[in-house]
């Protein structure tokens, strides 16, 4: 009996070993690419590519080759022509023209004309429309009108003739050209829209130096080269967008040499940095971001602006950045990202922990307990676990608090938390981005003010930035107000994240903007 | 029933993630009434239960997505893994199982017997891990996770099947060695019969009987595993799914899942309870074993 | 079997007293983050490396074992107690007590144990005490059913007659003659079951729902450091192999007691 088991054993160990090497060979298919396409990583699908529903980064960045604005910015965050070639400021910065060029054409061969801009602009402010984007077009004269209904177009939108356009302010806002280059912002068909409808999400068509040809969901994205582009076209035949959510995966694709370009993963970054065949080609930008940690500075204990100060001092920024942080980012003094910031600001407290722990001891709040809100996401546990390590030291109890996102998002607008680690990344390149949200007083909660700080003095300062023509005139008052914030310390200023790509040695011409959705992918090339 | 009651300890609005921080409140309120947080909880149980009678499991509070879709896409890629996981681990299981028998108190016998209690004890998602560290990371044969085909399957498939193959093969070779010093088999011998006409089949077919009800048995630990293993992998599945609805709290998810993979583990063990009874020819005599 | 049987005793024995003494041996703190120590690779100071805020591995291994241990430990205890309380009880009064237990035993055993365990424990907010609720509440089912069936084949014996005979209390017999009887078998089945709940329990602290950072658990370690393998794979080695090994030499020692003991369940092999 043992024989002939033996046997069939022998006889079904031989086929399933042919079996395993039968799978094998499919199974381990390295190459995926493409010639003459360029492979990037998204995280994740994108929701939409139309621009008036798109709020995250992964729309943003696939709808700016697809689309065109008025303007655009380049690398340094100056703004630069798009559709429109030139333009005009007056009325005391309440009156914009812009002059369109002539022979601009939408992926369906029709030309790109005034009355587009006002069906796009007009499109985000609909009433019955969906787009959350609204905020972004609201300063305009008659927009608040048509948002309720009352009004049947947007007053301050005027077609002048076929190429010009007028856009009238409500009120003067010097930031307004930096709100004409986001995503909210760019120009659509109005009969390819309609013709799609809700679709027009899935089958996008603009102006822009490449087309979506292929869109397989949760798999990938493939833009073709639009040859009939008004500026100079691509330089790459297309673009493929490959979905793939896991970082380990992604790393392996790249080393696999099935990707161009990723964003070093940040647990990947000390490998890469270390090793001699990949370290010269790593890019860096410096994020238009700030990452700190918010106090609530509407109650007890860190209403007190000593106490606020105490933490500062208690805590070793920069030790944090260069070890765990790995370097990864700018060192902040102040919520104005070092990129954007044209004056000088007195820099406000180094680490000192005795210094912090007699100021602690001074205000009566020694081993005081303080509710420290954060969600799961591992880095911020780490950080806050740091941060609790060196609190203690200082005297304070902190205790650590695990929220989901959006549930986090709602505690810190309410006010429940003492203290809380967030980041602000930019909407728009102007320093008022980093200062009316943030820090005026009527932005409490929700829209942006979580440490709900109140200074009036600040405030004043902030809407004399907003209604100034000139951007130097501008920053003259938000210089002010940076120096009064950092002295007040709402916030213990962390840092700007630096964010870093990797590219093959094969990717000529690659540029890194600070804020992804400015890359056309004209440049760029094999 | 159960399950509901976890859902009324949700903090936390979720209607801003739906539509980001700074619409209007008008799309605030729609979506407010759309997903039924301005009524009160007992109303939204018995709306709950009645939509479950109907199939419809509700909305994720984070996606808004219903949920029944969402696990009606992802069930597929479950099923796939412990498809998978089963191929390797049955053959191999009842093979090895059998060999450890037949060669019982061998060298071969105790590797066998080492290795399954050693399967059974690694936890599964760290085993997840070291198979990941060593096939896709180091030897780069493999990508370390993503959903797709086979190359993409195998890992997580070879990981759900580990603790099986173990299970399995403990199981066949006690059954084996149970059959056979049986009765009739020694009948059969004292009669003289030769070895191999005793019908190697008919031994295995009575010894499989106990390892077919623990391959249904087994069918859970897929289902568990499932959640540990399509997380380290990036697996869209149901067992990828939960676990993000447990982070996020995400209660709708949550239940749903749970109630899928039982009413699954439920008609499964149904199903393995009928093959046994009419495979087994002592539980038809004697009645039903409980 | 019975050498492994020996031998696992003895590493579990190794293992628990190393994690109650741990304090004693280590010179670092489990919670010491250690900013210009982080992810180095095992060397002299740090025999298992150090993590990702720069806390000695080692050290959090030990203590994690504390926990990882005590809970599944007191929560096989908890499992089995319950399990001995319904089980006799059931057994013993029969009728409809007996069904409405057993059908809740039914419906425990047919989901899938961990995500019951799941399901209980987002119930509660994450730490230990969960774990071990939700342990024991998925555990006592299987216990549950075995004393039952003890308790039915005893109930009929005539040791069980004569002491009714005599004019024993209900109560009497159930705690005086029929639990002792009981007992053995439970603590056997305890043992076999107790890697089940290490791996469980691990499970749950890896899912996030045990204890909370910065307390350390096997479970938990790995998972907070499982981005890193790629990079660092030492801080998710040593937390795997100590639940493997535990679990290890908790089944062998299962395995053990079973044969001793002959408990042969023909639909429970495991």
């Amino acid at each position: 009996m043992q024989n002939i088991f033996s046997k069939i054993c022998k006889r079904i160990l031989s086929v399933f070993c042919l079996l395993c090497l039968f799978l094998y060979f499919p199974a381990c298919s390295s190459r995926n690419r493409t010639d003459g396409f360029i492979h990037y990583r998204l995280n994740y699908n994108p929701t939409t590519l139309d621009p008036a529903l798109i709020v995250d980064v992964t729309g943003g960045v696939i709808s700016a080759k697809l689309f065109n604005g008025l303007v655009r910015l380049d690398e340094s965050l100056n703004v630069i022509p798009d559709l429109a070639e030139k333009w005009k400021i007056s009325d005391e910065g309440t009156a914009y023209i812009f002059f369109l060029r002539h022979g601009a054409r939408f992926a369906n061969e029709r030309e790109v004309t005034a009355y587009d801009v006002k069906y796009s602009f007009e499109r985000i402010l609909d009433p019955h429309g969906k787009s959350p984007n609204s905020w972004v077009l609201d300063k305009i004269l008659g927009a608040k009108e048509y948002m309720s209904g009352k009004a049947s177009d947007v007053e301050g939108i005027e077609v002048k003739d076929r190429y010009t356009i007028k856009i009238r302010l409500a009120n003067a806002f010097s930031p307004f050209l930096n709100l004409l280059t986001m995503t909210a912002a760019y120009i659509v068909p109005e009969e390819e829209v309609k013709k799609w409808g809700a679709d027009f999400a899935t089958h996008p068509v603009g102006s822009g130096p490449f087309t979506l040809r292929k869109w397989e969901h949760n798999n990938q994205l493939v833009l073709e080269r639009n040859e009939g582009y008004f500026n100079s076209r691509a330089r790459i035949g297309g673009i493929i967008y490959r979905v793939i959510p896991e970082d380990l995966t992604a790393v392996t694709e790249f080393e696999l040499g099935n990707l161009d370009v990723i964003a070093i993963p940040a647990y990947e970054y000390a490998r890469y940095r270390r090793s001699p065949k990949w370290r010269d080609l790593i890019s860096s930008v410096k994020g238009l971001n700030t990452y700190y940690l918010g106090f609530n500075c509407s109650r007890p204990p860190f209403n007190n602006i000593n106490l606020r100060k105490a933490v500062s001092y208690s805590i070793d920024r920069r030790k944090i950045l260069e070890t765990f942080y790995e370097g990864r980012g700018r060192l902040s003094e102040g919520p104005v990202p070092d990129l954007l910031r044209k004056w000088n600001l007195c820099a406000t407290g180094d680490y000192d922990p005795a210094r912090a722990r007699k100021v602690v001891e001074r205000e009566g709040a020694l081993n005081r307990v303080v509710d420290f809100y954060i969600t799961p996401d591992q880095e911020m546990v780490d950080i806050a676990e740091i941060i609790q390590s060196f609190l203690k030291k200082a005297g304070l109890d902190v205790r650590i608090k695990q929220f989901e996102w959006s549930a986090y998002k709602a505690a810190i607008n309410r006010g429940d938390a003492d203290l809380f680690w967030i980041s602000w990344w930019a909407d728009y390149p102007d320093p008022e981005n980093f200062l009316f949200p943030l820090f005026h007083s009527a932005n409490h909660g929700a829209s942006g003010n979580r440490a709900r700080y109140t200074n009036k003095e600040v405030d004043r300062l902030i809407e004399a930035g907003q209604g100034s023509i000139s951007p130097s005139e501008g920053n003259r008052y938000y210089g002010i107000a940076e120096n009064i914030i950092a002295e007040e310390s709402p916030w213990v200023f962390f840092w700007h994240k630096t964010d870093f790509t990797l590219r093959q040695p094969y990717v000529k011409n690659y540029r890194i903007y600070p804020i992804y959705s400015m890359d056309k992918g004209l440049e760029v090339s094999l | 029933m159960i399950t509901f009651a976890l859902t009324k300890a949700l903090p936390g609005d979720p209607v801003y993630t739906l539509v980001g921080e700074r619409s209007s409140p008008e799309i605030i309120e729609k979506v407010r009434k759309e997903i039924g947080a301005d009524k009160g909880t007992v109303r939204q149980y018995i709306g709950y239960v009645s939509l479950l009678i109907k199939g419809d499991m509700g909305r994720s509070y984070y996606t808004n997505r219903k949920v029944f879709d969402d696990i009606k896409s992802k069930f597929p890629n479950t099923l796939a893994l412990a498809a998978g996981a089963m191929a390797i681990a049955v053959p191999s299981g009842i093979l090895l199982g059998l060999l450890s028998a037949l060669k019982k108190g061998g060298i071969s016998d105790r590797v066998i017997s080492t290795v399954s209690i050693l399967f059974l004890s690694v936890p599964v998602f760290w085993s997840g891990l070291m198979i990941m560290l060593f096939f896709s990371l180091r030897l780069k044969i493999l990508p370390p996770s993503g959903t797709g085909g086979l190359q993409y399957m195998l890992l997580p498939s070879l990981t759900l099947a580990l603790p099986a193959f173990a299970t399995i093969a403990r199981v066949t070779r006690v059954s084996v060695l149970d059959v056979v010093t049986m009765p009739f088999i020694r009948t059969a011998r004292a009669k003289g019969i030769k070895e191999s006409s005793i019908n190697a089949l008919h031994i295995m077919k009575n010894a499989l009987i106990p390892v077919v009800t623990v391959i249904g048995l087994d069918f859970g630990s897929y289902l568990n595993g499932a959640v540990l293993t399509e997380t380290i992998f990036g697996w869209d599945g149901v067992g990828r799914f939960t676990m993000e609805g447990i982070v996020k709290r995400d209660y709708p998810v949550i239940m749903g899942c749970i109630i899928v993979g039982t009413m699954l583990f439920v008609m499964i063990n149904l199903l393995v309870d009928v093959i046994y009874h009419y495979v087994d020819p002592r539980v038809r005599i004697h009645g039903a074993k409980r | 079997m019975v050498p492994s049987g020996r031998i696992s005793a003895c590493i579990l024995l190794c293992i628990t007293i190393l994690s109650v003494i741990s304090p004693a041996l280590t010179r670092y703190s489990p919670d010491a983050i250690d900013l210009d120590s982080l992810r180095l690779p095992p060397s002299l100071q740090h025999p298992l490396g150090t993590d990702n805020k720069g806390r000695d591995i080692l050290t959090r291994v030990m203590y994690g074992g504390r926990i990882s241990i005590a809970v599944s430990v007191v929560a096989a205890l908890l499992s089995m107690g319950i399990g001995l309380f319904v089980g006799l009880m059931s057994g013993y009064i029969g009728g409809k007590v007996d069904t409405i237990f057993m059908a809740l035993v039914d419906l425990i055993l047919a989901f899938p144990s961990l995500l019951l365990a799941i399901g209980v424990s987002v119930l509660f907010p994450p730490g230990i005490y969960t774990v071990m609720i939700a342990l024991s509440s998925v555990g006592w089912a299987s216990f549950a059913r075995l004393m039952r069936g003890q308790v039915l084949s005893l109930k009929e014996s005539p040791f069980v007659e004569a002491a009714k005979a005599v004019g024993c209390g209900d109560l009497r017999i159930v705690l005086v003659h029929l639990l002792p009887q009981c007992i053995p078998l439970a603590l056997v089945m305890t043992g076999m079951k107790l890697g089940g709940y290490i791996l469980t329990e691990s499970a749950l602290s890896f899912l996030g729902l045990g204890a909370q950072p910065p307390t350390a658990t096997w479970g938990s370690m790995i998972s907070s450091n499982r981005a890193y393998i790629n990079s660092a794979p030492w801080m998710v080695l040593s937390p795997g192999v100590m639940i493997a090994l535990t679990a290890l030499c908790f089944n062998l020692l299962g395995d053990d007691l079973r044969d001793k003991f002959d408990i042969g369940n023909n639909r429970d092999v495991k």
